[in-house]
């Protein structure tokens, strides 16, 4: 092999070493899998109940008479090939979240959750 | 065979140093949101809607009820840089960039009785933007400029905006990221509407 062949596959072989992985996440714990809200009730649970199973929310929004509790969890992967001639970032975010309504009284009156597949 | 190498292991290496690099960036965000979001909503009670789609993404009180928003977008962007040194231009760099997206946005508005009194879905496929440079040395001003459209949600920075400059703490009673005076779609220009009293 001649000087020049050699020193063109070391030089492809140091650009073809690179690759990168992550992931990050962002919110609250997900406790909201079916077994820990499958005992809520509609009209009778109430708001400190659910506090005290999930935890502080993301966000708190008050409409009218009405409140309601947000629980986000927003978590992100990604995957990177890193070549000097080529690159390539693979970014996956994904959104886990719940979603509480109460009455004036405080009662639950509809409730709705999603955990992606893969974190359940 | 051997002098076909001969021939072309200049142009090879040439072509191998002259090609800085190129990149690929792809960005999924959320899910695919289901087809069930096109029936007839309207007059619906909410918790169908729900049980149909999920909790939203975006939520937020408006005055006689509340308006939902759910989103999937994907996100490609490209780019290509390339040295002019064989050229004889060491210090320059050619840059080419692009990027286009696709956005899926379904809005609901609920009353205080908790029926759905709107609902609404869009597919935008769109460029975002393109550009080309040439820069000294390394390409260092970014050509397409993405951050607006892959920023977390705005659940994660609620209250924060009090903390905020004053400029913009002063808006925050009507900031969209508060989730009390509407949502706002990712991308959604700073230049027009309630976010102009929060520049500089």
């Amino acid at each position: 092999m001649s000087k020049f062949s050699a020193l063109i596959s070391i030089y492809v072989l140091m650009v073809c070493a690179g690759c990168a992985q992550y992931q990050s996440t962002r919110g609250v714990d997900v406790n909201w899998g079916a077994n820990s809200v499958g005992d809520l009730e509609l009209g009778s649970t109430t708001r400190n109940e659910v506090l005290e199973l999930l935890g502080p929310p993301s966000q708190v929004i008050s409409t009218g008479d009405e409140t309601v509790l947000y629980y986000l969890n927003e978590s992100a992967e990604g995957r990177g090939l890193l070549l000097i001639f080529y690159n390539r970032l693979d970014v996956h975010a994904q959104y886990d979240r719940a979603i509480f309504f109460f009455d004036d009284n405080d009662l639950l009156t509809d409730y709705s959750t999603h955990i992606h597949p893969t974190n359940e | 065979m051997n002098k076909l190498w001969e021939l072309m292991r200049w142009p090879c290496f040439i072509i191998l140093v002259a090609l800085g690099g190129c990149s690929q960036s792809y960005y999924q965000l959320g899910e695919a949101i289901p087809d069930s979001s096109m029936n007839d909503w309207e007059q619906q009670p909410v918790k169908l809607l729900l049980a149909e789609l999920g909790p939203p993404h975006r939520i937020s009180g408006i005055s006689g009820g509340y308006v939902m928003g759910w989103e999937h977008w994907k996100i490609e962007k490209r780019a290509l840089g390339v040295s002019l040194g064989p050229l004889g231009a060491d210090a320059l760099q050619l840059d080419w960039g692009d990027a286009e997206s696709t956005a899926d946005y379904f809005l609901v508005t609920v009353n205080q009785a908790n029926q759905v009194t709107a609902a609404s879905r869009s597919t935008l496929v769109s460029k975002i933007g393109a550009g080309i440079a040439l820069q000294p040395f390394a390409g260092v001003a970014p050509l397409v400029e993405l951050d607006d459209l892959i920023a977390p949600l705005p659940q994660h920075q609620w209250g924060a905006s009090f903390l905020l400059p004053v400029h913009e703490a002063l808006n925050s009673a009507s900031n969209p990221d508060m989730g009390t005076a509407g949502v706002e779609q990712r991308g959604t220009p700073r230049g027009a509407g309630q976010r102009t009293l929060e520049l500089n």
